[in-house]
């Protein structure tokens, strides 16, 4: 029930890495340019998460710029130094804000990071049962994902009838047309992919075929980000995929990083300071 | 963490999962008191939806083109930088979706649409459709004029 601090430290570095290199993508590639009118929900929450649509069109798209630039520093900071709970919330203040202002980008890659920085912030919190309700939300949001999409598919036709794969790879959006000549292929795929889907939430919950559960699903998501044109969607699965690893997975994983990232640093620049506090247990 | 707490974090985990359920899953499957109380929880903060391809794919491809010089050219075009391409494609199914349901143009839409270079342009959308799902190469054309706000 208690997360383990590997597994914590992992998810966040994952999540923070994604931030920035989205950030910075999204800023070179032009994002702010695209901001344009926003329908702003009623509450009083939409002062926070839709700051940016509340102001006037012509300094949109600077304050977008500097909001992007802003949530590249911070995850950047994060990484080196690690997260704190005031940082946590800004970071997906930050994200909501862009996210909302730019809108004709949107896709679910965005819709789940955007949580999973919600859920950041118990994460970075010292109450151990706060901790452990953002760590069992974190997972437990991702097999929702999956859960929710398999219902929505198992109700339509196409999927269950082996031909969504075909009718997707003849759309000009995606390409693929080559797939449509294949109706043997198309039937198996379209149903390995509700199969995966269908299997996800509820073999995940065996350690022993969560290995191969996560590896599936790193291989379908990259290759279906890809395929449709938005490869951030897939790395945004296969980063939030972190918070599923064991504790001796996590601190493999952790220990390989360290090691790339002692490769990387110039020997001038001496060595990384440690992270402050119990968020950087490791 | 003793029992206790172990208790109380397996209760408000199980709590907001079924809220996030009730808000995510098909409407007709929730009782809809469950999912005014989900929609409260989860509309400011937690918003998501995981409908992409379900429950079936789109049957029409989409592409909208401009009127210029007496001609349809393709709306953003593929002069346009990826972010552009994208948000023209993500702004086609919207208008697709307000055309199949007979409903006018949001404004937002309208201004997201101007914003990418289509302001007071004549606009159509163009869609090829799947007559046989078995058959995903065979498709018609359909074109229908934009009624702009």
């Amino acid at each position: 029930m208690n997360p383990s601090p590997a597994i914590i430290t992992l998810f966040q570095r994952a999540v923070l890495a994604w931030t920035l290199c989205w950030a910075v993508a999204m800023w070179l590639l032009g994002a702010p340019d695209l901001v344009t009118a926003v329908h702003v929900p009623p509450g009083p929450l939409a002062h926070a998460t839709h700051a940016l649509a509340l102001l006037p069109l012509h300094m949109r798209g600077m304050a977008v710029t500097g909001t992007l630039i802003a949530l590249a520093g911070l995850s950047a900071w994060g990484l080196w130094r690690g997260i704190g709970t005031m940082g946590a919330v800004m970071l997906a203040l930050l994200f909501h804000n862009v996210m909302h202002a730019t809108w004709t980008l949107g896709h679910g890659g965005m819709h789940l990071m955007a949580e999973m920085l919600i859920l950041l912030v118990p994460l970075t919190m010292q109450s151990a049962w706060v901790r452990a309700v953002g760590f069992w939300c974190a997972r437990v949001q991702l097999v929702l994902v999956y859960a929710v999409t398999a219902v929505y598919k198992l109700l339509g036709n196409h999927w269950t009838g082996g031909t969504a794969v075909g009718v997707v790879a003849g759309d000009a959006d995606f390409g693929g047309a080559w797939l449509i000549q294949m109706p043997g292929a198309v039937t198996l795929l379209t149903w390995s992919a509700l199969g995966l889907q269908m299997a996800w939430p509820i073999l995940i919950w065996w350690p022993r075929l969560r290995p191969l559960v996560l590896v599936g699903g790193v291989l379908f998501h990259l290759h279906t980000g890809w395929w449709i044109g938005v490869p951030e969607m897939g790395l945004a699965f296969v980063a939030t995929y972190t918070i599923w690893t064991t504790n001796t997975q996590a601190q493999a994983m952790l220990r390989t990083l360290g090691k790339v990232r002692d490769r990387l640093t110039p020997r001038r620049w001496g060595t990384f300071p440690p992270p402050r506090g119990r968020r950087g247990a490791l | 963490m003793g029992s206790r707490g172990r208790a109380l974090v397996g209760a408000v985990v199980s709590l907001l999962a079924v809220l996030l359920a009730a808000y995510t899953l098909p409407p007709a499957g929730v009782a809809p008191g469950i999912r005014h109380v989900a929609r409260w929880y989860a509309r400011p903060l937690f918003h998501q939806q995981w409908r992409l391809f379900a429950p079936d794919p789109p049957m029409c491809d989409c592409t909208l083109q401009v009127a210029q010089d007496q001609e349809w050219i393709a709306f953003p075009g593929t002069a346009a930088g990826v972010l552009q391409r994208r948000a023209g494609r993500n702004l086609c199914r919207y208008v697709q979706a307000a055309v199949q349901a007979q409903a006018p143009i949001p404004g937002e839409l309208d201004e997201a649409l101007a914003a990418l270079g289509a302001a007071d342009r004549a606009m159509r959308l163009v869609e090829r459709c799947v007559m046989d799902p078995l058959e995903p190469g065979a498709r018609q054309e359909h074109i229908t004029m934009i009624l702009r706000p």
